[in-house]
């Protein structure tokens, strides 16, 4: 009877028109002064991803170039964390392919551990070890591979990658007695510590005033004009086009575009509409 | 219309079993890692935070000393108090220092500190790596290339294979010290005839059996802690829900593991 119901009201609620989906902007090199690779740094093909075989994400399609700040944007439950925790390795892949450094990650290949050391993970609480202090933290990431390093090699590292994110006043202090906005720069550090090709970066400014979010950005160009590349992870409208190069917008667990901020913004699908002019919600 | 039928007594039993079976498999796991990481050396790389295991033996150990003497004295009291007064009657107050002594090396001494471990350190090794769990700490962990199972698992578990047997060794000495106040200030005993008494019935395979009881229920109390730890996922409550099934099965196996191991000693 339910089932016969069911059929009934779906039948008669009026649909919003679909819009074509996952539409691949090719996305340009872009903004730097750097000469670009041609090869993308992180290319996704016909990703498939979920969880405990429940697929969320499928079709996922987009290029990261090297040397840019690209956003994986989208509302929220949109599947953006997702799509990070299969490209970091979290949980394995449910179908296509992730380039990343040159390497190849599919369903069938295990993750490439040495990747690992080329990459720096920002993620959305810090995750810092409560344990221990802020500059233990940092160290973390060097000095349990390779327990014999000099100590003074290593505060000297600890030290630079403090000052980077202008931090050097807490390195003696627990992740408990941090702000938000230091907490997430403590991170950073910790994340640049091992000198990542590639930085990852899951909402960074949620949670944080704007003008500690103005700040992190701020970091993140600088980052940028070093050469790193960035993949940001966020919904913040601001800090979106304070300084993404180019984007992702996922929605209804595909891509609906991909490519320089410019052109995503431009496009008339209704997401994308909704999401950068903060107009009501689209549902799909 | 069809609907859900109650699962019968048989299915249910069936699913316990299997439960309990893919959950034996798991702590069975949990030690092979142990050993596996311990045994060979060069799988350790990513494994260790340098100064782990000190803290953990201060932390698990040290910290727990003050308690596990207070309720063993508090235990040792109590017994040697209602055992001198049976004894009394029959005028065989003088068997007090063997009873005691016998009861605190052989159950009381590695059951009562295998529980109090359980209760205070089980606990707070399972609420600390639950809230890892949900606070992305094990991600992060994993994303830095280091292996969160073997970098939490390998100083708690030898901390507590370490310190488990000095507890209850620290708890038997309390526990039997409560017993020698019982016999010289309320029984009016000699201390020589309560030494002498101790000495006879305590044999040195009856405080081997004692320690080697403290070692497996403190293997039990570390593998449950991390398994719960590592099972926690979402938010907060979690956290409650894991430390409670943690004491609650830690307790639960330390009494089946003694019952098992009384057997064996028989």
């Amino acid at each position: 009877m339910l089932f016969f119901l069911s059929f009934f009201i779906k039948e008669k609620t009026p649909q919003l028109e679909k819009p074509e989906r996952a539409v691949l902007i090719q996305p340009q090199p872009v903004y730097t002064n750097q000469t670009k690779t041609q090869a993308p740094i992180l290319a996704c093909r016909k990703v498939k991803a979920g969880y405990n075989n429940v697929s969320l994400l499928s079709n996922i399609n987009f290029d990261v170039s090297s040397g840019e700040i690209h956003g994986l944007l989208g509302g929220s439950g949109s599947g953006k964390s997702t799509l990070l925790n299969h490209i970091l390795g979290l949980y394995p892949l449910m179908g296509g392919e992730i380039t990343l450094l040159n390497s190849k990650i599919t369903p069938e290949s295990s993750y490439p551990e040495e990747l690992r050391k080329k990459m720096g993970v920002l993620f959305q609480s810090g995750a810092l070890l409560s344990s221990l202090t802020v500059a233990e933290n940092i160290a973390l990431p060097l000095i349990v591979p390779q327990p014999d390093l000099d100590k003074n090699e290593l505060a000297q590292k600890i030290e630079e990658v403090l000052n980077r994110v202008k931090l050097n006043s807490a390195s003696h202090k627990f992740p408990s007695e941090l702000s938000g906005g230091m907490k997430k720069r403590a991170a950073l550090a910790r994340a640049l510590i091992t000198n990542p090709s590639i930085l990852f970066c899951d909402e960074p400014s949620a949670g944080l005033d704007p003008s500690t979010s103005r700040h992190l950005d701020e970091l993140f160009l600088e980052l940028r004009d070093q050469g790193k590349t960035l993949v940001v992870v966020t919904h913040e409208l601001a800090s979106i086009k304070a300084i993404c190069n180019s984007v992702t917008f996922l929605n209804a667990g595909g891509v609906i575009a991909s490519g320089p901020l410019a052109e995503v913004e431009e496009h008339t699908h209704p997401a994308l509409q909704s999401f950068f002019r903060r107009t009501h919600s689209y549902i799909n | 219309m069809g609907g859900f039928q109650k699962a019968g007594f048989f299915h249910r039993l069936g699913q316990a079993g299997y439960v309990g079976y893919t959950e034996a498999l798991q702590y069975l796991f949990l030690l092979t890692e142990v050993l596996f990481y311990t045994v060979w050396p060069r799988s350790r790389r990513g494994t260790q935070i340098p100064g782990a295991l000190g803290i953990q033996l201060f932390n698990l150990g040290y910290k727990a000393a003050p308690i596990v003497v207070l309720l063993s004295f508090l235990i040792g009291l109590t017994l040697a108090l209602q055992s001198v007064m049976q004894l009394q009657k029959f005028g065989a107050s003088s068997f007090l220092a063997a009873g005691i002594g016998i009861s605190m090396v052989s159950e009381i001494g590695p059951v009562l500190t295998a529980v109090i471990i359980a209760g205070r350190s089980g606990s707070a090794i399972t609420a600390e790596i639950a809230s890892m769990a949900i606070n992305e700490e094990i991600k992060a962990l994993k994303v830095m290339g280091l292996k969160p199972l073997p970098l939490l698992l390998l100083p708690r578990f030898w901390a507590l294979s370490v310190m488990g047997p000095v507890l209850t060794l620290l708890a038997v000495i309390t526990g039997i010290s409560a017993g020698f106040f019982v016999s010289t200030w309320v029984a009016q005993l000699s201390p020589m005839l309560f030494g002498r008494e101790l000495a006879l019935a305590l044999t040195p395979m009856l405080i081997l059996q004692s320690l080697f009881k403290s070692i497996i229920f403190s293997w039990i109390i570390v593998l449950v802690a991390i398994r719960r730890g590592f099972l926690a996922q979402g938010g907060a409550l979690e956290v409650g829900k894991q430390t409670t099934a943690c004491v609650v099965y830690s307790i639960c196996g330390i009494i089946a593991a003694d019952a098992f191991l009384s057997f064996f000693f028989y």
